[in-house]
């Protein structure tokens, strides 16, 4: 009786974990494209007012982020910083390609992002200030459909981890 | 056969039946609609076996 007890408890208790962990998607991705926006503005800023090199310019933004979002700024600028003759384009596809497991973006944020690199360093002050409003207002745009994802399928996948766990226990029980 | 498969099956309905307004507050209507069927199916699997019991019964009875 008392190891049928244990068990089913172990059951519920994973079953609820895998839920919060299948929310946890949802529920971040809205914020990270919030903070990306507010790091393409400042990035704007660096580039009007500071007149800063790219390498200088991500690490200034790094410092003000957490998470993927800074692991994407500082591996750009770690890359630039090599020296190896690697173009900003190049070093900012691939610092984004290396912090994939940071974030909780789907492919068409990506894109965005990468879309944004093809002409990051590659044009003069006005068309890169140009490039970073279509990428800011873009992400709003993902950011208002990621809202409302997070909306329909947070609350459902919580409780749906809940109750296939109750339900599996009593099922066998 | 007591009374515990009776609660056990009453219990997976009311599970069932919860599941199934969850997946359809959240707009996915096939989903909870393959919940339902497959807790139907689950109960039905944990049934059949009290049924055939009950038709031998009824065949021993009447000498069948």
């Amino acid at each position: 009786m008392i190891i049928k007890l244990i068990g089913g408890s172990l059951i519920i208790a994973s079953s609820t974990v895998i839920g919060y962990k299948l929310s946890e998607k949802y529920v971040k991705r809205p914020g990270e494209l919030r903070s990306m926006q507010t790091a393409l503005q400042m990035l704007e800023s660096e580039i009007i007012f500071s007149l800063n090199p790219l390498p200088d310019a991500f690490n200034n933004i790094a410092v003000c982020f957490e998470g993927g979002v800074k692991k994407i700024f500082m591996g750009a600028a770690e890359l630039l910083n090599k020296r190896t003759g690697m173009t900003a384009q190049e070093a900012w596809t691939q610092s984004i390609q290396n912090s994939k497991s940071d974030m909780h973006f789907e492919e068409a944020d990506y894109k965005i992002l990468m879309e944004f690199g093809n002409s990051l360093g590659s044009s003069d002050r006005e068309n890169q200030i140009k490039n970073i409003h279509l990428a800011c207002s873009k992400l709003a745009m993902e950011e208002k459909k990621a809202e409302k994802q997070r909306e329909k399928n947070e609350k459902m996948y919580k409780s749906l981890g809940l109750l296939a766990g109750v339900l599996i226990v009593l099922v066998l029980l | 056969m007591g009374v515990e498969l009776i609660f056990q099956i009453a219990a997976i309905g009311i599970l069932v039946s919860v599941l199934n307004q969850l997946l359809i507050r959240s707009g996915r209507e096939e989903q909870a609609m393959m919940t339902t069927l497959a807790g139907l199916i689950v109960v039905l699997l944990m049934v059949i076996k009290e049924v055939s019991n009950l038709f031998d019964t009824v065949k021993t009875m009447f000498k069948l």
